[in-house]
């Protein structure tokens, strides 16, 4: 019994002892700003590879709109009664430039290919392979939405995530350059 | 003397935040600021590289376009926070075309882009682009 009563006072006395307590208040601290630090740093480096991704399918896109439709771009004839309606503002409306869909597509998915090899030359290690999932043209815009997986830099602890999956989507047409340069004639 | 200083707990608690904190938070705040350093070097450079390979396959010959590029990279460069040219820290280009002249029809451009951070660490990026097919 008195075996007992003493080792419940040493308990209560240990309760009580206030010595070392700031020591369990900095570990706790610490490991969670540890945890923080390592999600921060996770988050960080998915935006860093997104804008990567992001950057390739904008130069794949910028690449494939340059491809005309050559025979859309000058079909239609061009007379002199389409000059007077033209000049009186009742022409035809710019319908915009015509894009070879189909070379544009096989361009955009060269330059992917090209980003894709030379990922690690181009600076971000983390990002994989470059998966086109859709490339989209109406005739007039080229779309193209791609994906990769991203290795995160610290495997998320408790949920074992190790790669998150990015994706991004870009839209490009042209445009024409409002110039003085009138069939061939540059009136400067 | 001794005795009753090592017996007095008055002030312990900063002694243990002391002898805890320092060798554990410091090197915490070394990794935040050079990983922070590093992902935001490259994202500039890369944005840079970007930049000028867009400024060079845009140019309308060969002479025009690498001074475009350069320029490009020393003016944003410079509003970026990096050195000038003269500096050893500076921001270093190498230009690589798949066809010469490089403003050729279809030609690959390739615009590498190395700094040298405060950390001493160096940053290499590149972007990839291409002249037009009416060039």
């Amino acid at each position: 019994m008195g075996l007992v009563k003493n080792l419940v006072e040493k308990f209560q006395r240990f309760l009580n002892d206030e010595r070392g307590s700031l020591s369990l208040l900095i570990m706790s601290l610490f490991m969670t700003i540890v945890v923080t630090l390592l999600i921060l740093t996770d988050i960080s480096s998915i935006y860093f590879a997104k804008r990567a991704l992001t950057q390739a399918t904008e130069a794949a896109a910028q690449r494939g709109v340059r491809n005309l439709n050559l025979e859309a771009y000058y079909s239609g004839k061009y007379n002199a009664s389409r000059l007077a309606l033209n000049l009186l503002g009742k022409g035809e409306v710019d319908p915009g430039i015509p894009i070879d869909c189909a070379k544009g597509s096989r361009d955009a998915f060269d330059t992917l290919r090209n980003w894709g090899s030379a990922q690690a030359f181009i600076g971000r290690g983390n990002l994989g392979a470059i998966a086109i999932d859709q490339i989209q043209c109406d005739g007039y815009q080229l779309s193209i939405r791609t994906s990769s997986m991203a290795t995160l830099p610290f495997a998320l602890p408790f949920i074992g995530v190790e790669k998150v999956r990015i994706s991004a989507h870009v839209g490009i047409y042209d445009e024409r350059k409002v110039t003085t340069n009138y069939y061939g004639l540059n009136l400067g | 003397m001794i005795k009753k200083f090592l017996r007095n707990e008055s002030g312990s608690a900063s002694v243990e935040f002391t002898l805890l904190a320092i060798p554990l938070f410091i090197p915490l705040f070394i990794f935040l600021n050079s990983y922070a350093s590093l992902s935001d070097g490259q994202d500039s450079l890369r944005t840079l590289a970007r930049e000028a390979a867009r400024g060079f396959v845009l140019s309308s010959s060969d002479k025009v376009a690498f001074a475009v590029a350069e320029q490009i990279v020393i003016q944003g460069g410079s509003l970026l926070g990096y050195p000038g040219p003269s500096s050893r820290s500076a921001i270093t280009i190498d230009i690589q075309c798949s066809a010469h002249p490089c403003i050729s029809p279809d030609a690959q451009v390739t615009i590498s882009l190395s700094a040298k951070l405060t950390n001493s660490r160096v940053v290499q990026v590149a972007a990839i682009e291409y002249v037009s097919p009416w060039a």
